[in-house]
């Protein structure tokens, strides 16, 4: 498993879902690299 | 360059709290300034997170600058250099707020709302995006004492993907050609 999917899953962490946004990141080139950087969690009890 | 900044608003207590985390990509300029008081104006924010303040001193007036006279409850954690830097903003007619915690990782607030009494963990975050570093800032957060954190919220710039469909195909097309 991905490191970062483990740790949310060890802290008990539970992903707020950032609506109609795929990517957070871009290089602003024509063809850019679009990327998810940005999360926000919560804890679920 | 970050794209948008993170709208999350949280139910407690029949209330509303609204939360805007955002990459600013350095703050020192006054585009930076009027595009944040335009984002708290639109959606009245109650606590703000930034991330990549790209400042180094800590000056209380400087949150003026882009923050009603509402926001006016301050945390921060300078960058090193050019690199990361945070600072969180909250009301503080709504919370009585203390930082438990803060590095260059990350700054942690606890809120105490003043009128449900009832307590919340604001953590801003601002992971590495040198791969070298990545590794220590998961170990770091593993090893957040986060026992006594009561309705934990954890948000900001991870530097970090979760799966692969994080990423568009762009790149990889570049990479094959």
């Amino acid at each position: 498993m991905n490191l970062f999917n483990e740790l949310i899953l060890d802290l008990d962490l539970a992903e707020i879902p950032f609506s109609g946004r795929s990517y957070t990141w871009s290089t602003m080139q024509s063809d850019p690299l679009l990327v998810k950087l940005d999360w926000v969690f919560t804890s679920s009890s | 360059m970050p794209l948008y900044p993170y709208h999350c608003s949280f139910m407690d207590n029949n209330r509303y709290t609204k939360v805007l985390f955002w990459n600013i990509s350095g703050i020192n300029s006054k585009e930076k300034w009027d595009a944040i008081s335009d984002k708290i104006n639109e959606s009245a924010y109650h606590i703000l997170c930034l991330q990549e303040t790209k400042r180094e001193v800590f000056d209380p007036l400087y949150p003026k600058k882009f923050c009603l006279r509402s926001l006016d409850s301050f945390a921060f954690s300078a960058s090193i250099g050019a690199f990361g830097g945070l600072q969180t903003v909250c009301n503080s007619n709504l919370f009585d707020g203390i930082v438990v915690q803060s590095n260059s990782y990350a700054i942690t607030i606890k809120l105490l709302c003043r009128t449900n009494k009832k307590c919340i963990h604001i953590t801003n975050v601002y992971g590495p995006s040198n791969p070298t570093q990545k590794m220590s800032f998961a170990t770091w957060l593993m090893n957040l004492e986060t026992e006594n954190y009561e309705n934990w919220v954890l948000g900001g710039d991870f530097n970090l993907i979760r799966n692969p469909e994080n990423r568009n195909i762009n790149q990889v097309v570049i990479w094959e050609r």
